[in-house]
């Protein structure tokens, strides 16, 4: 029930932005949709219980998807590259997790790292299909559809929201299948998962392509919002962005990483006169909620912070009378 | 109710977003869209800088002058690209644009960087310079090359250097493996291109970020290749003194050529014996050698009092002269609109530049539209003791006439033509 009423919201809101808001601010709206499809494509990952850091890579893949078949000389409808985005970023998914899913904890980590950087260095190095380090320009907005023209940023705005309310309600049912419910046992105890007949290894995949071909979902539209795609887009620093805000809102939860993502565009446009400092306050944030809010920002409105809280001061209290007593 | 709560808070957060809305101001807007923090601020600060200071100048004479004699004043703010990455580009220039209601841009020359904005400038009639050329086209007549910098300039100092010592026929080439290092290369290539089969580039290899860590391993095969004559692009002014310091290590007595150096690191490390007459370079107008105009000496001044000698850098000229290149345009211009700025230039073929006197719009053979102000390129070269000075002034329009059959086929086999 609350998550539909989150999405009725979200809808809601999006519509009252998209007739009030200026146009920067709908563009700064449709990159922090882009991002949500992102971060609902990483909680699917965060299921299984690690966390990729070459999430943004496949993001890439779908990016360049697009980016390549829209600018040929017979250019692809936009349309048609999404299924495509799809199918190629869950393939390389698949490819990769076959080799770094046998990992765990700093491993996976370290190896899922090193797969987003190789995958970006293939999109630096391919330069023959990739356009090299110039990356590819002039990206065209998706064709018409029943007169609304995608140029026009409050219609492309529109159309990332569909999309990402249409992926927001795949990944809720996905969560709540049988398969979903199996990849978070596997992510809380995996040898007992293991041990009463559940493929862990196949399901830890299934949650890293699903979560991946999400990614390229996000990629699809960020191409063709931005026009233009290049490596640089898909650096560590756009990963560590889509990290903190997974860990400031935190992931059990579908509202945690909106609301992660949400203080960080806030960060970012509230201190842009000062961009030096952005990267520093994103680490207090992330040093501060792992501090004081274990479990992100999402635990404030669960209810969980003020119960935690309150057995961290419990603690603390019979600490400090142990103490008391033990002077004595 | 968790998701009652949660509705508020964004609540809050759209209301924010609605009352933020664009300032109005009746001043000549100006963004400069350059790294303001990381190993790229070095380029990025001194350049937001000299267009700062410039506004600064044309302020205190009461403005801008247009053409009617009337004067505006100028507002230059500065937006964070990271690292001419296109996808920051972009979003500094829709800050820039969409936010603050920026008429001009003050951008890298970077292909990919300029390529990104190109679109933003046609649909929101704005205007942008760059100093340097890189991406120009004639389906974006609002997009300028305000300057011969980058990646021009390579060009010639490639030239320049092979011409000055008939004695060194063996080149190296090592570039960044990025948008503008690449493009810059190409430029380096048509420079040695003019000089037919007289040289032989020995060496000609790309490097990705991290590799400019290990210097010594990158430089090494390099050095092996026994070149004469080392042309480099791409490494910020720290790693350009420490690939001179490592090379001079290995024993390579030979030539360098580059955009710009930075003459306070390089003197710092090696004394000025040790790189007196060896370090080439032009891009633009270096304003600490003063002998080319007093405008810019002045500049020099101020910007030394101001933020003191340590913290000169050529970048600063550049930004100086590009912004310089916009009040040269305002004053043909009945107004200060992004629309009668353009008109006003393409009207006339040559603009009197104040700091390089008459200058004529080319560009046309690489891009299809004459928006690259081509201003005579001064090279520079470094004195014995350890300071610019002048090696010549390159008519920059008479070079491309003579040159253009050897230097323009490598520019396409390159992917530098955008006609």
């Amino acid at each position: 029930m609350r998550f539909y009423l989150l999405a009725t919201m979200l809808a809601a809101l999006i519509g009252v932005a998209s007739v009030a808001l200026g146009e920067y601010w709908l563009n700064v709206v449709v990159i922090f949709l882009i991002n949500v499809m992102m971060l609902i494509g990483f909680r699917l990952v965060t299921l299984m219980g690690g966390w990729s850091f070459a999430h943004v890579a496949f993001m890439g893949l779908g990016a360049y998807t697009t980016a390549i078949l829209t600018t040929m000389d017979a250019p692809w409808s936009f349309w048609v590259t999404i299924p495509l985005a799809v199918l190629i970023s869950g393939a390389v998914a698949f490819l990769v997790g076959l080799a770094v899913l046998r990992t765990r904890h700093y491993y996976f980590f370290l190896s899922s790292l090193a797969a987003g950087e190789a995958l970006r260095q293939c999109f630096a190095q391919l330069d023959w299909i990739t356009g090299g380090t110039y990356g590819i320009s002039f990206i065209p907005r998706p064709s018409p559809v029943f007169g609304l023209v995608f140029n026009d940023t409050r219609n492309f705005l529109w159309l990332v929201l569909a999309f990402v309310l249409a992926v927001a309600f795949f990944a809720r049912w996905f969560d709540s299948s049988e398969a979903g419910r199996r990849i978070r046992a596997i992510a809380i105890n995996e040898d007992l998962s293991a041990s009463i007949g559940i493929n862990t290894w196949a399901h830890r995949v299934l949650a890293f392509v699903v979560g991946s071909a999400v990614a390229g979902i996000a990629g699809v539209f960020f191409a063709s919002f931005n026009k233009i795609v290049n490596p640089l887009d898909f650096s560590s620093v756009y990963m560590f962005r889509i990290v903190a805000a997974a860990i400031v809102g935190g992931v059990t939860t579908f509202f945690g990483p909106l609301l992660g993502l949400l203080y960080l565009t806030a960060v970012e446009e509230l201190f842009r006169g000062i961009p030096e400092y952005v990267p520093l306050i994103w680490g207090f944030s992330v040093i501060g909620v792992l501090l004081l809010l274990p479990g992100g920002l999402e635990t404030v409105f669960t209810g969980e912070w003020s119960a935690g809280m309150r057995s961290r001061f419990a603690r603390l209290f019979r600490m400090t009378r142990g103490a008391h007593d033990a002077g004595r | 109710m968790s998701a009652h709560r949660f509705s508020i808070s964004a609540s809050t957060a759209l209301a924010a977003c609605l009352l933020a809305a664009p300032a109005v101001a009746e001043t000549v807007r100006i963004g400069v869209l350059q790294p303001q923090a990381g190993d790229c601020a070095q380029w990025g600060i001194p350049i937001s800088r000299g267009v700062t200071m410039w506004a600064e100048e044309v302020n205190a004479r009461g403005g801008v002058e247009l053409a009617d004699g009337t004067k505006e004043q100028v507002e230059v703010k500065t937006y964070d690209n990271v690292c001419y990455a296109p996808g920051d580009e972009l979003k500094a220039a829709r800050r820039a644009v969409l936010d603050d209601g920026v008429d001009y841009i003050v951008q890298t020359y970077t292909p990919a960087a300029r390529q990104a904005i190109a679109d933003l400038t046609n649909e929101q009639k704005a205007v942008s310079l760059s100093y340097g050329a890189g991406f120009l086209s004639g389906d974006y007549p609002y997009m300028f090359g305000a300057l011969t910098g980058s990646p021009t300039s390579y060009m010639l100092v490639a030239d320049r250097i092979i011409e000055a010592h008939p004695e060194a026929r063996r080149i190296a080439i090592i570039s960044a493996d990025n948008s503008f290092a690449k493009s810059s290369k190409a430029y380096i290539e048509a420079g040695i291109a003019a000089h037919g089969d007289a040289v032989e580039i020995v060496y000609n290899e790309s490097y990705s970020a991290e590799a400019a860590g290990d210097m010594l391993s990158l430089l090494s095969p390099l050095v092996e290749a026994q070149p004469d004559i080392i042309l480099e692009a791409g490494f910020v002014p720290s790693q350009q003194a420490q690939m001179v310091e490592i090379l001079d290590q290995l024993g390579f007595q030979g030539y360098f050529g580059s955009e710009a150096w930075n003459l306070n690191f390089m003197t710092e490390r090696l004394g000025a014996e040790r790189i007196a007459g060896r370090l080439y370079s032009g891009y633009a107008l270096d304003a600490s050698e003063g002998s080319l105009n007093e405008r810019a000496a002045a500049f020099y001044d101020k910007y030394v009092e101001k933020y003191g000698e340590k913290e000169w850098s050529v970048f600063a000229s550049i930004g100086y002269a590009t912004a310089a290149t916009l009040e040269a345009g305002l004053k043909l211009s009945r107004s200060a609109s992004a629309e009668d700025f353009v008109a006003a230039v393409h009207a006339s073929p040559t603009l009197d530049h104040p700091l390089f006197g008459k200058s004529t719009w080319a560009g046309e053979d690489i891009f299809g539209i004459n928006n690259h102000l081509y201003t005579p390129l001064p090279i520079y070269n470094v004195g014995a003791d350890g300071k610019i000075s002048l090696d010549g002034v390159v008519d920059v329009s008479a070079w491309w006439q003579e040159n253009k059959p050897r230097a323009l086929p490598v520019l396409e086999q390159q992917n530098q033509i955008y006609k």
